[in-house]
């Protein structure tokens, strides 16, 4: 049998001392019969032991801890913060998986069958075989109209979000609008619901009927839950007041010339006027590389 | 000039890395893990109880490696133990098998055995001492030599598998009753809330849910950072809550570990570790507190090492939260329970270092939104 | 007797891969890898994905008929499992995995863990080992049942065939299932193929 202590099954080297994806097999269990129950009852957050890892809580534990629990030798990964790549700690992440399994990475979306990612999805459109894995720092949404566990698991029991809408509602009343960002409230397969976690509300529409299983974990917090393909994910909003995306009309990359990709928006230093760039640096360097938009 | 793009993440981490080694401010001699060890016990044994190992060495190394940030040694005593397997339980242990060091009590002038002072400097003045520059080491180690007690407690292994035995075995050590057996004795304590054999809650494995019982919130507060427990006991203290606690007996000690030997079925020491222990009768400052069947409860605290004010402040938690009906934050289990794990706080409050320009812009757009509407009126 | 063929640590991440693209998309039918295990069994693929999933965490359930011969199979499948995975067998009502051999659980099902509101995580997750397992019933010779899925994981509709399990066995699942509360499927048959039934998809009986 081929000696696995130092080598993953494709001759790359692991980390000496350490289990294959650093977990070792308990851990790994337990978190994959949580992922198994969290497919079943998508939308739903299951409570999990959740480890202390090399990385500090609130920096990607949950995330890594699915990514570590699921990841075999023929895969390929994609770390991605705010939708970077080189962002200094999707690097960190992606070099622990890299000595603790020997996987082999990218940065290319097209490539990638496990995709990690830290507030965004990327803009490629998605294939059957790719999971993206969400770190979450909140994965309860009904956390900022009540901060008590114990009331929001009863609420989510009770299929109770009248908090919720009425948050909404006076949101409205006062703003004229629907004022929440990122973590924009969604209902999943009609039942629960669901913190997307802080993904912009550009890529909100991307989670409904999508061909891709989408995994969610709070490390911290200790939850999973899951969107399995094809269900349906409803961002909350009134007939009136309709939910929006955000807004970037008249704006365009300045790298790859894209209008329809989600943008980060900067101060050019030396004219002091704004300039925008694809959040999606992977995505921006195919469509600048190829001139085609 | 256009945008660069920022790619070489990894580079600027690896710089960053050698940046930290040269903040140093002189050059005297790199402190050893050995000096830290022996001449910062008390961070030694805070480092060992905010992180949940019992390990004076690695604790003394993650000290030395974090530059004394004494949380993020925590969090690497943590991350360490994570990565440890877990092969087995001990047997319970009884902290009347101490050997004391220091043994206190408020709630009575007079007790057997008598009050213990022990190493403290609770009756010291607190003035800087400018003339001791670097620590008067030679009395320190006659001092030591002279309790001939060994201040490792280690666990030592024998080869054979037999357990080596205890620091306290083999000499000749009063043993003190308990203050609080005395007073139970007298029918004036509650009972126990649990059996000896009943499986205690486990939080390593599975996630806190709520009403919490007593041994997930004494796990949880006996690895608790020791600030964020000394502010939840002390707005008790002052008033932000109805408990109030008399010490019966704070003890400084070694209690010897036993486990089942694998093989042979006997119990078997495997050392000493070195605990602080606060039992607080929640008698009540001004208005007595009473239980309904008219009696005192016990509070009670247990850290690893020499650490005064998180066992106390232990003890005063675990009165405010088994309140039956909390008014006040300290009174609050969620609220205690889930903001006191300094590893959890210190990594979610600097998490805000992480980008969060997408979410930002996110919310930019929606503020510009309600801002033009307004313009528009 | 540790069956040494099992490599803990590669073969479980394998085979829970499939595990979870089959929970994932309800109806579709995985093959398994080939793990050269000798359970007690004739069908060891039941056995695998339980290898996978079991440890002295979870707890089990062995059901099958009152024949004193499968009774002998139970007994020691029961022992394979826990001698391998180091998980404890309890009563059908407290099991966290149920493996059910001969096509049914002649009605026990009902008594298995659904959840609860505040927590529909804490259910049974069920093997079933089956027949055979096709998209549309192509194994002539023995009698199938047709189901029609639909929900979360299915584009649309999609059709299941399986041989080898009782109809009732079915209705009793579906009888015992009120979303969110409910138990998860999992049906294993004797060529290595999985599909996966959770309690969130649609069953209708053709």
């Amino acid at each position: 049998m081929t000696d696995r202590s130092t080598l993953a099954g494709n001759g790359r080297k692991i980390e000496k001392g350490y289990n294959f994806a650093f977990l070792d097999e308990f851990t790994k269990r337990e978190i994959r019969r949580k992922i198994l129950k969290a497919v079943a009852i998508p939308g739903y957050q299951v409570p999990f032991g959740s480890r202390e890892m090399p990385l500090a809580k609130g920096w990607g534990t949950g995330g890594i801890q699915i990514t570590l629990s699921i990841i075999g030798e023929p895969d390929v990964l994609k770390v991605i913060d705010q939708g970077s790549d080189d962002s200094v700690n999707a690097v960190n992440i992606r070099n622990l998986v890299e000595r603790m399994t020997g996987a082999q990475t990218t940065a290319d979306t097209t490539k990638a069958t496990i995709i990690q990612t830290r507030h965004r999805i990327p803009e490629e459109v998605l294939k059957a075989e790719q999971i993206v894995v969400f770190q979450v720092p909140f994965p309860e949404p009904l956390r900022s109209i009540e901060p008590s566990e114990q009331v929001t698991r009863q609420m989510h029991a009770r299929k109770d979000y009248s908090g919720m809408w009425l948050h909404l509602y006076e949101d409205i009343v006062k703003h004229g609008r629907i004022t929440i960002g990122a973590r924009y409230p969604v209902m999943v397969n009609g039942r629960y619901l669901m913190d997307p976690s802080p993904i912009p509300r550009w890529d909100v529409p991307r989670l409904d009927q999508a061909p891709v299983l989408h995994l969610f974990c709070a490390g911290r917090e200790k939850r999973i839950y899951a969107i399995a393909p094809y269900t349906s994910v409803e961002p909350l909003e009134f007939e009136d007041y309709t939910f929006e995306v955000e807004d970037f009309s008249g704006k365009i990359c300045e790298r790859c010339g894209s209008s329809d990709t989600f943008l980060d928006e900067m101060i050019d230093e030396t004219t002091g006027s704004k300039k925008y760039f694809c959040s999606d640096t992977s995505f921006c360097d195919k469509r600048q590389g190829s001139g085609e938009i | 000039m256009g945008y660069v793009l920022v790619k070489g993440g990894g580079e600027a981490i690896k710089n960053a890395e050698a940046m930290v080694g040269s903040m140093r401010s002189g050059d005297s001699d790199a402190v050893t893990t050995a000096q830290v060890k022996d001449g910062m016990r008390l961070a030694v044994d805070q480092v060992m109880g905010e992180g949940g190992l019992y390990a004076q060495d690695l604790a003394a190394l993650a000290i030395r490696q974090a530059n004394g940030d004494l949380i993020e040694a925590s969090f690497l005593i943590r991350a360490y133990r994570s990565t440890l397997p877990r092969t087995g339980y001990s047997e319970n242990s009884d902290t009347r098998d101490m050997f004391v060091l220091r043994r206190i009590s408020s709630a009575f002038k007079d007790i057997p055995g008598g009050q213990v002072l022990g190493p403290t400097i609770d009756y010291t003045q607190r003035l800087l001492d400018f003339g001791e520059k670097d620590g008067d080491e030679e009395v320190d180690r006659e001092l030591s030599g002279e309790a001939n007690v060994s201040a490792d407690g280690s666990t030592d292994r024998g080869a054979d598998g037999e357990g080596t035995g205890s620091a306290a075995e083999g000499f000749d050590i009063p043993k003190f009753s308990k203050v609080a057996d005395l007073l139970r004795e007298e029918e004036l304590l509650e009972d126990a809330s649990a059996n000896p054999d009943d499986e205690p809650f486990d939080i390593t494995r599975e996630s806190l849910r709520f009403p919490a019982p007593r041994s997930a919130c004494l796990q949880t507060l006996a690895r608790g950072e020791t600030g964020a427990m000394l502010a939840f006991a002390y707005s008790s203290l002052r008033g932000y809550g109805s408990v109030h606690p008399t010490i019966a007996e704070l003890r400084v000690g070694y209690v010897p570990l036993r486990i089942t030997h694998p093989y042979t079925g006997n119990a078997v020491s495997i050392g000493d570790v070195q605990v602080t222990e606060c039992e607080g009768i929640l008698s009540g400052v001004g208005t007595t507190r009473i239980t309904d069947e008219n009696k005192f409860s016990l509070g009670y605290g247990l850290v690893f090492g020499h650490n005064e004010k998180k066992a106390i402040s232990m003890s005063i938690l675990d009165g405010t939260l088994a309140v039956s009906e909390p008014k006040s934050p300290a009174e609050d289990q969620e609220f205690v329970l889930y903001h006191i794990d300094g590893i959890d706080a210190m990594g979610f409050v600097e998490h805000l270092k992480l980008p969060h320009y997408v979410t930002f812009q996110s919310g930019l757009d929606r503020l510009r939104a309600v801002q033009n509407e307004v313009e528009d009126d | 007797m540790r069956d040494t063929a099992f490599d803990v640590t590669f073969d479980s991440q394998i085979i829970f891969r499939s595990l979870l693209d089959a929970m994932a998309r309800p109806g579709s039918i995985l093959r398994l890898p080939d793990v050269i295990i000798t359970p007690p069994v004739a069908n060891k693929y039941p056995l695998i994905l339980l290898m996978t999933l079991l440890d002295h965490e979870v707890s089990f359930c062995v059901s099958g008929h009152g024949d004193a011969n499968v009774n002998a199979d139970r007994q020691a499948v029961a022992e394979y499992l826990g001698s391998n995975t180091g998980s404890k067998e309890s009563a059908i009502g407290d099991a966290d995995f149920i493996l059910v051999c001969g096509g049914s659980s002649h009605g026990l099902i009902r008594r298995v863990k659904q959840g609860t509101l505040e927590y529909p995580d804490e259910s049974a997750t069920v093997v079933y080992d089956v027949g055979s397992i096709g998209d549309q019933g192509y194994d002539g010779h023995d009698e199938y049942i047709l189901l029609e899925l639909s929900g979360p994981g299915i584009a649309g509709k999609c059709m299941i065939a399986i041989s080898g399990m009782e109809q009732a066995e079915i209705e009793d699942v579906l009888a015992v299932s009120n979303y969110p509360l409910g138990i998860d499927a999992i049906l294993s048959d004797r060529y290595g193929n999985i599909a996966c039934i959770p309690r969130s998809t649609n069953v209708r009986v053709m």
